[in-house]
């Protein structure tokens, strides 16, 4: 709430702040608890990620398998590959072993290739880490993240919003803008992250359908350019 | 090296070595995020100066009973999408590592065979370096694999289909024990 003040926006509360790590909590608990069954029978999650990420899993219901082998009679019903600093190659062969079960889904938070950092450096996302897993298993990741418009779907049976009325705000073409064009949102690029407005360039230039996807309506420098008008 | 802290944003103060030209992507049972991190930042700073190679793409190396190991394609795979760049494959079907043979041991391709289990790694690089391939099936492939890829029109599908085939490397032996 603090965050969001200092960058100029006022009234936000944690239930107004939907992460793909929430989501994909979200989703993991449609899948394997919406069909009425109860806890025990739902099965485990093997999560790659963070305790972020691991807490949105157990906040939605679900238990999460634990490094090593699972106790008999409760099978590893998903695996969710996140943003996970701490990855490894015996997590990865731990989650391929899980996967040769074709029941055991496979989600992905996001499907970032890379984050950028304070000082231009760059760290690998949660894209890269999915690649290794579909390697490996053979298979194709659930991709709940943006450009997926499940995370609009969140937040419109939460809070009733109008996509006509929406503005979609976000500094990656692929991800960010795509998934405004998908909810059928109005889009603005910032130019402070990952996307170039020479990219935007290009994607508007491209003769592919695909490609127009990515143009934004808008952009600005910053989205501090923003705040004035939010205002009135 | 010892990373300097406890996460990405500390792991990437740490000082580069300035003579690395190469990052090169082998097979790594201690693969971790830090290591990912650093050959991204290799790959960043040095541009195309810095080459992004790695020793072959295997999905995975089987193991008795069905499991398997995920192989070196999948870390080559996490390298190639986070720095948005291809690898360069030394290994099958590359024809490199034939090159390495064949001038090192005066090889003539006309009387070489390429025995392999794989298509699109050994009988494609067999096939490639125009030697005789004969294709065992002891091990990922079928014979219904190698007849789809025979009746197909796409030439590069034909590509995989071997001259030969046997049940297993223990066939061949025999005939050479003569």
């Amino acid at each position: 709430e603090r965050r969001f003040s200092r960058l100029g926006f006022h009234g936000v509360r944690a239930e107004h702040v939907f992460s793909s790590a929430l989501c994909s909590a979200l989703f993991l608990r449609q899948r394997l608890l919406g069909g009425g069954e109860n806890g025990s029978e739902a099965g485990r999650v093997f999560v790659l990620g963070g305790e972020g990420l691991r807490g949105e899993v157990r906040d939605a219901g679900l238990r999460l398998a634990g490094e090593g082998e699972p106790a008999p009679g409760e099978p590893v019903r998903a695996v969710l590959v996140g943003y996970d600093d701490q990855f490894t190659f015996a997590k990865l062969a731990q989650a391929c072993g899980y996967l040769r079960d074709p029941q055991c889904l496979l989600v992905a938070t996001d499907p970032d290739p890379w984050h950028p950092l304070s000082d231009g450096q760059r760290t690998p996302g949660t894209g890269s880490l999915t690649a290794a897993v579909e390697t490996a298993s053979g298979r194709k990741a659930l991709v709940v993240g943006k450009p997926n418009t499940y995370m609009f779907d969140c937040i419109v049976e939460r809070f009733g919003v109008d996509p006509s009325r929406t503005l979609m705000v976000g500094d990656r073409l692929e991800t960010d803008i795509l998934f405004g064009k998908n909810c059928g949102l109005a889009t603005i690029l910032t130019l402070t992250g990952v996307s170039r407005l020479e990219e935007a360039q290009a994607y508007m230039a491209s003769d592919s359908a695909a490609a127009k996807d990515l143009v934004p309506n808008y952009y600005v420098d910053s989205i501090a350019d923003l705040i004035p008008g939010l205002d009135e | 090296a010892a990373l300097p802290g406890p996460a990405p944003a500390d792991w990437v103060q740490a000082p580069l070595d300035p003579a690395v030209r190469a990052v090169l992507v082998g097979f790594d049972e201690h693969f971790s995020y830090a290591k990912l991190c650093q050959a991204l930042r290799y790959l960043l700073r040095g541009g195309p100066d810095c080459l992004l190679v790695g020793t072959n793409r295997d999905h995975r190396l089987p193991l008795e009973g069905g499991a398997a190991i995920p192989g070196t394609g999948c870390l080559v795979k996490a390298v190639e999408t986070a720095a948005q760049r291809e690898a360069f494959i030394v290994g099958k079907p590359n024809r490199f590592m034939f090159d390495c043979v064949a001038s090192e041991f005066d090889v003539d391709p006309k009387r070489t065979i390429m025995v392999g289990d794989r298509l699109d790694t050994d009988i494609l690089m067999g096939n490639n370096c125009h030697l005789t391939t004969l294709l065992t099936l002891t091990g990922v492939t079928t014979l219904d694999e190698v007849r789809g890829h025979q009746e197909s029109d796409c030439p590069a599908r034909n590509r995989l289909v071997p001259d030969y085939y046997v049940d297993s490397i223990a066939d061949l032996l025999q005939v050479l024990g003569e």
